[in-house]
């Protein structure tokens, strides 16, 4: 049955604007990333429960799908052309953008390596002022009766994040809109969202690398290797040993796609280290990490490894991906411009470390802010 | 080619759009046109520019043992430092004109114009 949702006509009040609204933000409240099916479920105001989020299905049991939202409209996006949504009459047209956007979401989540770069994703305004916090003498000491107790002391200081955008134009001619199937379409636009994926990726990587200031005050530690230009597993455990003794876990690697090669044909990576290969099995779950999360970015040369903690780093959001359309008549096409407002922010600069074989450990140790407290 | 290294010697600078790297106190060749990141870095004073060698006023000199830097970063960046300074004025035809002669005010003021090219020419070829 179609119809039976109302949206026919009200989908530009009831789903559209506050989908807007909700992705853009306020002065009092920054934009938040949603794709269509979960706005409808979670956060579009229901206009029959005043006061309450989330749209039902006409029976009013279920969170509303797209199917349901499609099923409503009497349309099967099978065989539906964006051409057909947008010449249908009434307020449904407005389902074309949020559509658009929505396969090219779907492209950026379905490869969302950045993500395993953050920590969390935190709406943000534009410029933010992070703080930072150092504890200074902060190991607790046996004191003695009623002797007093030393105070040790937490510095605080604040630092500023800008955040940029980042955008790209797509330009679809009528004979795209006219006659591709959504479904067929939705599959080339979420290259798009891959594309972008790839971009926050990269940016990820190089504020883990330069840190967020471009002051050069958060860049992260390079050590250098026993033997030079021969990375060895010793030389990954020291980083590791260093991790758990300044409460840090680098359980993340990355590596170019050459070191990677050389890094995974190391034998404690590639053959099975199984039992009774040693006279005492020590547990060493605490120091060295039993699953390391391995990624390959260009962004490092053919010696690089680089290590971090997931606490390391987080994204800030100004604006998710947002999408605007225009009508270049004389062209006979449809521009269409995608962009994010996002960055990156990193925490302790300890959590990050570089291993670089160039470099001889001799000269290139740990830097003062890796020193343990005790 | 102008060169850049960190600030702080202990990291790494890179940026993705030129895949330019400087390594801890390594010095590298800048890489222009520069990219935006790396433009901002020498702005904020993160990386710092190489002093080049001023050639054509006296013989290479070996660099000073401090590392001969400077973090005048942008403004650096923008003008021509590798060019040679301005070559000095001519002081000599003023200087000529200001000295007291045996001639009279007359007579100078007769030969002065003929005088004064000859002196500027010299003067250029400096």
């Amino acid at each position: 049955m179609s119809g039976e949702l109302g949206l026919f006509d009200n989908f530009r009040e009831v789903v559209f604007d506050p989908l807007q609204a909700f992705l853009i933000g306020s002065e009092t409240r920054p934009g938040r990333e949603a794709d269509l099916e979960t706005f409808l479920q979670k956060y579009a105001p229901n206009p029959l429960k005043k006061g309450t989020c989330g749209l039902t299905n006409a029976a009013g049991n279920a969170p509303l799908t797209l199917n349901d939202l499609f099923q409503d409209l009497g349309q099967d996006p099978r065989h539906m052309t964006l051409n057909n949504l947008v010449s249908i009459s009434g307020d449904v047209r407005y389902l074309a953008p949020a559509l658009v956007r929505d396969f090219i979401v779907e492209g950026l989540e379905s490869n969302a390596r950045y993500r395993d770069l953050i920590n969390a994703s935190l709406p943000s305004t534009l410029t933010v002022t992070s703080p930072w916090i150092q504890y200074l003498d902060a190991n607790p000491q046996p004191i003695g009766e009623a002797e007093r107790v030393p105070m040790s002391k937490i510095t605080w200081g604040e630092k500023t994040v800008r955040i940029t955008k980042k955008a790209i134009g797509l330009e679809t001619t009528d004979e795209i809109v006219m006659a591709c199937p959504l479904n067929l379409l939705g599959q080339y636009l979420a290259e798009v969202g891959i594309e972008l994926s790839d971009t926050l990726f990269t940016n990820g990587v190089t504020c883990l690398i330069n840190g967020d200031q471009a002051g050069g005050a958060d860049t992260a530690a390079i050590i250098g290797v026993t033997t030079q230009n021969a990375l060895v597993y010793k030389d990954l455990l020291r980083v590791f040993s260093r991790g758990a003794r300044i409460n840090v876990n680098y359980v993340n690697m990355l590596t170019n796609e050459e070191e990677s090669n050389n890094i995974l044909d190391m034998d404690v990576f590639k053959t099975q280290q199984g039992l009774g290969g040693t006279m005492i099995n020590v547990d060493t779950k605490r120091v060295v990490p039993s699953n390391l999360r391995h990624r390959i970015s260009e962004q490092f040369t053919d010696d690089q490894v680089m290590f971090f903690d997931t606490r390391a780093m987080n994204e800030l959001v100004g604006r998710p991906v947002m999408i605007e359309n225009e009508r270049i008549i004389m062209r006979q096409i449809n521009g269409t411009a995608v962009s994010i407002i996002q960055g990156f922010t990193t925490m302790k600069r300890a959590h990050r470390v570089i291993i670089d074989k160039s470099l001889a450990w001799s000269g290139n140790k740990f830097p003062s802010w890796m020193t343990p407290r005790t | 080619m102008k060169r850049i290294k960190l600030k702080d010697p202990s990291g790494m600078f890179r940026d993705p759009a030129t895949g330019q790297t400087v390594i801890k106190g390594e010095e590298a060749d800048l890489i222009e046109p520069v990219g935006r990141l790396t433009q901002d870095w020498l702005n904020a004073g993160g990386l710092l520019l190489v002093n080049p060698d001023k050639k054509p006023l006296a013989p290479k000199l070996p660099p000073a043992e401090d590392g001969n830097v400077t973090d005048e970063g942008s403004a650096l960046l923008d003008s021509d430092v590798t060019a040679s300074p301005p070559p000095p004025q001519a002081p000599e035809a003023k200087s000529e004109e200001k000295k007291p002669g045996r001639l009279s005010g007359m007579l100078r003021r007769k030969k002065a114009p003929a005088k004064k090219a000859p002196a500027k020419k010299s003067a250029a070829k400096k």
